[in-house]
């Protein structure tokens, strides 16, 4: 995939709208994916997402391939989210109803009820980390980008991505154990 | 829940999907940045402004080597010339001696030409002075000449002519002041003997502070003479007298009485020895010399020098 986008993305720096095209239909799901989630709602998703993809063709010509063409799209995405997010106060969790809302609607690796629920747990625990962790979660995890291109996209060293991931971790962890000890509480 | 397992859910998070009709969208939104043109062919350069920066450099090289070459020939034309001079300057010496040597040559020959010079004017002066002594000779002559013209016409007109008279009485005039002349001058010599050990001078005019004037040593009759008679002792010579003296000097001639000391020999008046001016007759005493002295010897008188009183002592 990264090799295709890589000529598509080299046709498309000499004009061709086929190729853009193209690119646009391989990318634009996980971009509107990873948006939707910081975002919290369809419509700045959407919108996000077009600006992301504006910011792009009008950069494409300074595309240099020092890193992949994904990385390098989900770097301008995140630059496109972070000026969105300081023209507005956005910072809200997202609710326990989207999160189901998403089990129900998509097919769920969870086996369980039990396993679902502590699965939605931890998203709405995510969404509660800082700024930055948050966004090494969501590149790394959610959006499936090695530390490399999370690092990249962030514009900090790997190094810096793996601590602030590992930070996270932490504090999921810290506050499943939190969970786990009001429940057996309830059950004594 | 451990860190594995957090890291399995987290990757297993739900995908949202995009909403229908975004692609759509997304794909009409697009808008390529224009494609770069190709680059221009390549203009014609000048090859010469690729090289200039080393061709400008090279030839500073150049110029550079050839000012050195330039310097490095004027060092050694002014070597050669310093060379020449300092071996002229060690001659130096020699040569002011020779100039030295060739200035007293050049003063030598100026001074030798001056010499010529002096000694042909002094052959001159004393061909001059030769004739000029031949001159009162001549003059004596002339007057004798002279006189013997004035005799003839006064002799043949002696009856009628009154001016014959006047002459003769100026002959006779000039003649009584041509004694008087020979007087004073007996009396200065004397005077200047008695202040020289009784010897007569060399000269009349070393007695010239004797005489009041030099008309005394001019003869009226000698008109031939006459204006030197009008100068003064500064300019007066010894051959401007008209009076021949015939004393030997620095001689004590005092003791010879009857020797002649001056004559004139126009009158034929002759001073004497003893202070004495006498006129007499040519024809009846002529002068002879004995023993370098002259004396007055009658004509007809053949006792004339046993007669001759000795000497005075």
């Amino acid at each position: 995939m990264s090799d295709s986008a890589d000529i598509l993305c080299g046709r498309a720096k000499e004009g061709d709208v086929a190729a853009a095209s193209e690119l646009v239909t391989l990318f634009y799901q996980r971009i509107f994916a990873y948006l939707r989630r910081l975002s919290g709602n369809d419509e700045d998703a959407a919108d996000l997402t077009q600006k992301t993809f504006a910011r792009t063709w009008q950069a494409l010509s300074s595309y240099q391939k020092r890193s992949s063409f994904s990385t390098w799209l989900h770097g301008i995405a995140h630059h496109v989210y972070l000026d969105w997010r300081r023209k507005r106060s956005v910072g809200d969790a997202q609710s326990d109803e989207w999160w189901e809302s998403q089990s129900d609607h998509a097919p769920t690796p969870f086996e369980t009820t039990a396993e679902r629920e502590l699965a939605h747990q931890l998203y709405r625990w995510v969404d509660e980390l800082d700024e930055e962790k948050k966004q090494a979660v969501h590149l790394h995890y959610y959006q499936n980008l090695t530390l490399s291109e999370t690092a990249e996209a962030l514009g900090v060293a790997a190094s810096t991505v793996k601590y602030r991931l590992r930070e996270a971790l932490d504090f999921l962890r810290k506050r499943s154990v939190e969970i786990e000890a009001r429940t057996e509480r309830r059950i004594v | 829940m451990n860190d594995k397992t957090m890291e399995e859910v987290l990757f297993k998070a739900p995908r949202p999907h995009a909403p229908a009709g975004l692609l759509k969208e997304l794909q009409a939104e697009i808008a390529l940045p224009p494609a770069k043109q190709a680059p221009k062919a390549r203009e014609w350069r000048n090859p010469l402004r690729r090289w200039f920066p080393a061709l400008a450099f090279g030839v500073l090289m150049l110029s550079c080597a050839l000012m050195i070459a330039v310097q490095a020939s004027w060092s050694t034309n002014l070597k050669v010339q310093n060379d020449t001079l300092r071996a002229t300057t060690a001659d130096l010496p020699k040569l002011r001696e020779q100039h030295a040597a060739l200035e007293n040559a050049q003063a030598n020959h100026e001074e030798l030409v001056q010499l010529r010079k002096d000694n042909e004017e002094m052959h001159s002066l004393q061909v001059e002075v030769a004739q000029l002594r031949n001159l009162p000779a001549r003059i004596e002559q002339l007057q004798s000449e002279n006189k013997r013209l004035a005799a003839a016409p006064t002799a043949n007109a002696n009856a009628s002519n009154g001016a014959s008279f006047f002459a003769d009485a100026q002959a006779e005039a000039e003649r009584v002041q041509c004694v008087k002349n020979l007087k004073q001058i007996g009396l200065a010599m004397r005077v200047w003997m008695g202040d020289n050990n009784d010897r007569y001078p060399a000269s009349i005019l070393l007695a010239s502070n004797e005489l009041s004037t030099t008309k005394v040593l001019v003869c009226p009759s000698d008109k031939a003479r006459l204006p030197y008679a009008m100068l003064g002792f500064g300019k007066f010579q010894e051959d401007m007298t008209s009076y021949k003296f015939t004393v030997k000097p620095d001689e004590e001639d005092d003791f010879y009485p009857e020797c002649i000391v001056a004559r004139c020999p126009i009158h034929h008046n002759y001073l004497m020895a003893d202070g004495s001016v006498q006129s007499v007759n040519p024809e009846k005493y002529h002068e002879v010399n004995i023993d370098g002295r002259w004396y007055l010897k009658p004509v007809n008188d053949p006792n004339f020098n046993e007669r001759l009183a000795a000497p005075i002592k």
